[in-house]
């Protein structure tokens, strides 16, 4: 990684209504960047994603704590990690598969595949029992000075 | 999110403004639901235009649009420009069966 320029945690607890908080705090944060607005779509997306599956199958039923770091690198770029202390994966390549859901009827299990086809880098690591932590990465294209 | 329908003759449209997330779409199916299901209509609209952010929850509320408006004899296309939203609902290749306008 490079050289960290900017730098915030946010701790949020596990509620649904929250989510739209997360993608608010996310976007006031990397406007630094002035990113295009496609970019700053296809972040809001995955985080919106990686928080939603934190609260949905990482705590199930239960109210925990969502931990979202966001730094900004010298080289433009905008690295993201969504942690959780829930019930984990325990297949994550499974997990990942398009259409594969664990959650209800109104989820598409498309999540990790928008997270990946939007961001440049993810990477998903978890422990069952113990919860899980995603890793982003989008790198933002720097405008041409006038 | 908000949810507004407008009938022009025997075609329902049903807009979506703000934003359409995992906390919205459980809401949103179950109104869009109740929109689609007296069956009254021959086709209808789900305008997606008015959505300022979706994410994959967008998929599940389309979804659930189609079924309903299968099973009501109603044609369903969904109403969406070029950009974020659009990309979502071609990952999950919702343009196979559902015409976007």
């Amino acid at each position: 990684m490079k050289n960290v320029v900017n730098e915030v945690t946010i701790k949020l607890l596990g509620k649904s209504c929250n989510e739209s908080f997360a993608r608010s705090a996310l976007s006031f944060f990397i406007m630094q960047l002035d990113p295009n607005i496609d970019e700053l779509n296809d972040i809001k997306t995955a985080v919106s994603e990686a928080v939603t599956n934190s609260i949905v199958h990482g705590y199930r039923n239960t109210l925990g704590i969502i931990t979202m770091n966001i730094k900004i690198t010298d080289d433009n770029c905008v690295h993201i990690i969504i942690r959780d202390k829930g019930c984990g994966i325990e297949n994550i390549s499974k997990a990942r598969e398009p259409m594969f859901t664990t959650g209800d009827s109104d989820r598409s299990g498309m999540g990790f595949t928008i997270m990946e086809s939007f961001m440049d880098k993810l990477s998903v690591s978890s422990k069952p029992g113990k919860g899980t932590v995603v890793k982003m990465v989008k790198k933002i294209t720097a405008k041409k000075e006038s | 999110m908000k949810i507004k329908s407008e009938i022009r003759g025997s075609i329902l449209k049903i807009c979506l403004t703000g934003e359409l997330g995992h906390h919205e779409a459980i809401e949103a199916i179950s109104q869009i639901k109740d929109e689609l299901s007296d069956g009254k209509y021959l086709q209808a609209v789900l305008d997606l235009t008015g959505l300022s952010f979706m994410d994959s929850s967008g998929i599940a509320v389309v979804m659930k649009a189609y079924k309903t408006a299968q099973n009501a004899d109603i044609k369903l296309a969904v109403k969406v420009e070029n950009g974020h939203k659009k990309r979502i609902l071609l990952a999950a290749g919702l343009n196979k069966i559902i015409d976007f306008i």
